[in-house]
């Protein structure tokens, strides 16, 4: 019912911003039934809700491209089995149908009592995503002033006055980012997690805000197409990169919050002092980014790019390309071991947190950190990408190892688990479990990406 | 793709010849490689040859089931988990796999991406496939043929090792076993320790003369040991023949009635809280330090204050502030100068350091009672022999007499201490000279801990137990010593090592070593320990240091040795409290509050 009612909603919402037809109204009902069925017992709040209804949004979408596309060849019409021109209908998926309906269904299952649901801190979630919004949206204002973007956002208050722009952009960013603390407060558990919800929120705040809401508010009609959303790819990697810093910035305030004022209490204290564990980490990180930065060095090194990268310490070799690669692997797998421990529950998930770790790394080092150390111009355009594609594969590797072999080491300490109760209750409380949203959120971020990238550019 | 399956059969193949025949190992492959099988028909569909295709979906099947288990999640958690790891395995596979294969580049640039995008499609619908399926193909396996479980393994304790006294030795011992077996769970650690805390002794001092807090200088051994069960208790009795140890019970009817004696064949858990005061050991390690030894003296046991224990130091403290605060009201002369004469008997390391920080302590402390001048305040050492400190060379020992004597410390050299009268409040010394004196504190001797005797195994005088150069007490299979209880030969000299806490850590690690040798069917080593030197602070920024062949002293040797106690007190919160506490000495007065009314009331009154 609440479903229906939602898909119903999202299909109304999509006729009037010119998107839908009326005709898929019942087709809009039925996503929504199928969905909550599927999901409802997962999406138990509404950011929950919110990532289940993005990641199955991809699924459902793949699933009906996949079946177009199978049919279109065996019935031979060859000029149909071109993937680009179901960009429109993934987005319509995603904010017409997955959003609404997790978001709905989130909100409903709250009303229930009979789960273990922890309350949310609704000042902590304020406080913490306000800081992480102000903070995001500027890093995502240095773009937006290299491309003179304010003006255009100035004019949705009706005006073209650069400051004001920014003043709205810097709004919008707090309330995503507070928004973001609302939605997320019980998943975005450690800074690893939060940045991986931060992604997501961020690409989501693409396709709703970039794509959709603001040519609407700005009396443009919207468009969904290959051709559009190829021209606001700069959008698609500050939107990513506002979204990472929004999740860690989140998480490092809200972790901070909750030390000072809840871990901190006697009652609550941990039977490890947090130094232990940050070493411990610091060791594995180090090990297990020392065979992601092999294959990844590997695969740089077939393609050419370590030059490029020993230009960073102005001697361009390859060898010396190829000890400052691993110099950097090994910084990044440290802070993948301090950002990512108690996040993965099998090897699997580790290699995945390894994979949104590594895209992560794309964005910030790749296409942002990367040219602006050396000198150019931030790499957010659709041909600058496409040059850094292959480093998007050799990023992913990286991860994925490094991820992977992380977990393998993390998972022989807890053997000491075993000998001890109180090593078990600690373990258990602080380790992500099956059932979370993790699974859809990198789907989401995944399948999105890499369609947007292959499809769009 | 790679790094899947890279990590994920390691791990497997790993488990599977750790472990032997893994049931859920098993199946898990089975269900990955059946859930495989349909998506396989799908990816021959984009993928050429043919064939490649319909191998590659139970390849991705199997390695996906072996990456997160089809029990770790329901149908939707894996239908979009396995749907994620499709996206990478796409470009493992069509954008670098295939292309070789072909013999051609991998289509590394966009282009060939982009014209890959359907098979994208593919793969992911094929990912979502093997998740439904493999949950599907494990629920009917578990179905047709039962649920298996790894449950986790509980084999049966093998070794027991008890180590008898929490002190530097024992808790190396302990420490080092636990990192030498890890998390073997056939291996069962346990210490017996009177305190619950261990004390660093070399800061001591400094707690007695209110520079430190008392619990800056002690780390709880709980915290310190991570598997070690710790029994705080005393040993009152072993039973060398049938391997335990029986401790003190505190009670002396204890509350089910029990009797302590046990029949030969039983072996009691160290769980059972029932009978804990009974612990069985494979291997015993004692390490139970020394007690003071009075030598006979006639009343020094009951007016003199021990020197071992924070109890000891706080003792002294709170006793030191009350002489002061009773000296500065008292209008009878000869109360006052017993009130502010400070007696200690010895001038070995611990004697010699303590009146260099109770010089300071009480000196600094003047200027808080007005009526109390320098002159008034004595503190007396009483040493048998012509120098002080005879760990050090000659010419840091007459160093350190020096200037201990110009900061105020009166030394009775080559002079014994014969008698105390607790009542009086006189000490008598073997030249026939009377101090009269409400503090005595004895660092004049000390012995090993009496239970020693207990064990009934050879001993050295002053009744150390007798080991060898690898720990191990000749003829007693399974029982160790290590630390101040024990004759520790020492390999420069050949005699015994000096009973301090740098020695005891060193024994106590290649103790370790030697028991996890003898369990595991290694050999064991010696002990071949040569100390780097000796540091010994006398007074405030005056210490004096002998470290490999050079001397120091000084500022320089006063540095020195506060980084090196800093550097081994164990426990990063307790260096930074103690860091701290010295910075704010720098500026601030000592503390002088008396925390706890003294021990014993003056004679007088008594």
């Amino acid at each position: 019912m609440i479903g229906g009612s939602a898909g119903l909603l999202g299909v109304l919402w999509l006729i009037g911003i010119g998107q839908g037809r009326v005709y898929w109204l019942p087709l809009g009902v039925l996503y929504g039934i199928v969905v909550t069925v599927v999901i409802g017992s997962r999406a138990t709040d509404p950011g929950r809700g919110l990532i289940w209804g993005l990641g199955t949004g991809v699924l459902a979408w793949v699933l009906s491209v996949g079946t177009f596309l199978s049919l279109s060849s065996l019935l031979g019409f060859v000029e149909l089995t071109t993937v680009d021109t179901h960009v429109p209908t993934l987005i319509r998926i995603l904010l017409g149908l997955g959003a609404p309906v997790g978001l709905a269904v989130g909100l409903w299952q709250t009303r229930r009592t009979d789960g273990p649901l922890e309350p949310i801190d609704p000042v902590r979630a304020l406080f913490a995503g306000g800081i992480a919004g102000v903070v995001g949206g500027w890093g995502f204002s240095i773009w937006m002033a290299d491309v003179g973007m304010f003006p255009l956002v100035a004019e949705l208050v009706g005006t073209t006055s650069p400051g004001l722009g920014r003043l709205v952009h810097f709004l919008i960013a707090v309330f995503i980012g507070v928004t973001f603390g609302l939605l997320f407060q019980r998943d975005a558990r450690g800074h690893g997690s939060s940045m991986t919800w931060g992604l997501a929120y961020g690409l989501f705040w693409w396709l709703l805000g970039g794509l959709t809401l603001f040519p609407f508010f700005l009396g443009s009609t919207v468009t969904w197409t290959g051709a559009a959303v190829s021209g606001q790819l700069g959008s698609f990697v500050g939107h990513a990169v506002y979204g990472i810093l929004l999740g860690v910035l989140y998480s490092i305030v809200d972790r901070t919050w909750l030390t000072l004022f809840y871990e901190s209490d006697p009652l609550n204290r941990s039977v490890t002092a947090p130094g232990i564990t940050v070493l411990q980490r610091t060791g594995w990180g180090l090990l297990a980014s020392l065979v992601g930065g092999l294959i990844f060095g590997g695969i740089m090194w077939t393609t050419g790019d370590l030059v490029a990268v020993a230009e960073l310490v102005g001697q361009p070799s390859p060898t010396v390309g190829f000890l400052v690669h691993i110099a950097i692997s090994a910084i990044i797998g440290v802070t993948y071991g301090q950002l990512y421990c108690y996040e993965s529950w099998t090897v699997g998930s580790g290699v995945a947190w390894g994979f949104l770790y590594g895209l992560i790394w794309w964005f910030v080092g790749a296409l942002t950190l990367f040219p602006a150390l050396l000198g150019a111009p931030l790499a957010w355009s659709g041909t600058a990408m496409a040059a850094a594609f292959p480093s998007l594969i050799g990023h992913l590797a990286y991860g994925g190892a490094t991820g992977g072999v992380f977990y393998l080491l993390e998972r022989r300490q807890r053997k000491w688990g075993r000998l001890h109760p109180r090593f078990t209750d600690r373990e258990r409380d602080r380790r992500r479990t099956a059932g979370t949203p993790a699974p859809a959120a990198w789907l989401f971020i995944l399948g999105l990406g890499m369609f947007v990238l292959v499809v769009v550019l | 793709m790679t790094v899947v399956s890279l990590v994920t059969l390691g791990s497997g193949v790993r488990r599977t010849l750790s472990a032997g025949r893994d049931p859920v190992l098993e199946r898990t492959l089975l269900a990955g490689f059946v859930a495989g099988i349909v998506p396989g028909i799908i990816l021959s569909t984009i993928i050429e040859p043919w064939i490649l295709g319909v191998a590659l979906g139970p390849v991705f099947g199997l390695l996906y089931g072996l990456g997160f288990g089809p029990s770790t999640g329901s149908y939707l958690d894996h239908a979009v988990s396995a749907a994620a790891m499709s996206v990478p395995a796409w470009l493992l596979v069509h954008v670098i796999g295939l292309p070789l294969v072909h013999s051609r580049q991998p289509e590394w640039g966009l282009e060939g991406s982009t014209a890959l995008a359907p098979t994208l499609v593919g793969w992911t619908v094929a990912g979502t496939l093997v998740g439904l399926l493999l949950v599907a193909a494990s629920s009917v396996l578990e179905v047709r043929y039962g649920r298996v479980s790894r449950k986790p393994r509980q084999p049966a304790i093998e070794t027991r090792i008890v180590i008898l006294g929490g002190g530097f030795a024992g808790l190396t011992v302990a420490k080092r076993l636990e990192k030498r077996f890890g998390p073997d769970p056939t291996v069962q650690f346990t210490l017996v320790s009177e305190t619950n805390a261990i004390l660093f002794t070399p800061l001591l001092a400094e707690v007695a003369a209110g520079g430190l807090e008392p619990t800056h200088v002690t780390t709880p051994l709980r915290t310190s040991l991570k598997r070690t069960e710790v029994l705080m208790g005393t040993a009152v009795d072993v039973d060398l023949e049938e391997g335990y140890v029986v401790l003190d019970t505190d009670d002396d009817c204890p509350v089910d009635g029990r009797s302590t004696d046990i029949p030969a064949n039983e072996t009691r858990s160290i769980g059972d809280s029932a009978s804990r005061d009974l612990v069985p050991y494979d291997h015993l390690v004692v390490a139970l330090g020394s007690v003071a030894d009075y030598k006979g003296l006639e009343g020094v046991r009951e007016f003199a204050f021990d020197f071992k224990t924070l109890a000891d130091a706080m003792a002294i403290r709170n006793h030191v502030i009350g002489c002061f605060e009773r000296a500065e009201r008292t209008a009878d002369p000869a109360t006052r100068e017993r009130l502010l004469t400070f007696v200690i008997a010895g001038a070995g390391f611990a004697g010699a350091e303590f009146a260099g920080a109770l010089n300071d302590f009480v000196r600094g402390t003047l200027i808080h009672y007005p009526t109390i001048s320098s002159a008034d305040v004595e503190v007396v050492v009483v040493h048998s022999r012509d120098r002080i400190m005879p760990e050090l060379s000659d010419t840091l020992a007459a160093y350190a007499l020096e200037r201990m004597r110009d900061r105020g410390v009166r030394f009775e050299l080559e002079t014994y201490l014969e008698t105390a009268d607790r009542r009086t409040g006189v000490v008598s010394l073997s030249t026939g000279k009377s101090i009269g004196t409400e503090t005595l504190v004895w660092t004049a001797g000390n012995r090993p801990n009496p239970f020693v005797e207990l064990l009934g195994v050879p001993a050295e005088r002053p009744g150390a137990i007798t080991v060898d150069a690898s720990l191990s007490v000749p003829g007693y299979d399974g029982v160790w010593a290590a630390g101040d209880c024990a004759a520790v030969p020492d390999p420069e000299t050949g005699t015994r090592s000096p009973p301090t806490a740098e020695h005891a850590t060193r024994a106590g690690t290649v103790l370790a070593d030697n028991i996890y040798a003898s369990v595991t069917g290694g050999s064991v080593s010696e002990l071949d320990y040569r100390s780097p030197g000796s540091l010994a602070v006398v007074g405030y920024q005056t210490a004096c240091a002998e470290l490999w062949g050079r001397q120091f002293s000084g500022l320089l040797a006063w540095v020195l040795w506060r980084l090196v106690y800093l550097s081994k007190l164990p426990g990063t919160d307790r260096k930074i409290r103690v860091l701290v506490s010295w910075l704010i000495e720098l500026v601030f007065p000592r503390e002088f509050v008396q925390t706890m009314g003294e021990r014993r009331r003056p004679p007088e009154e008594q």
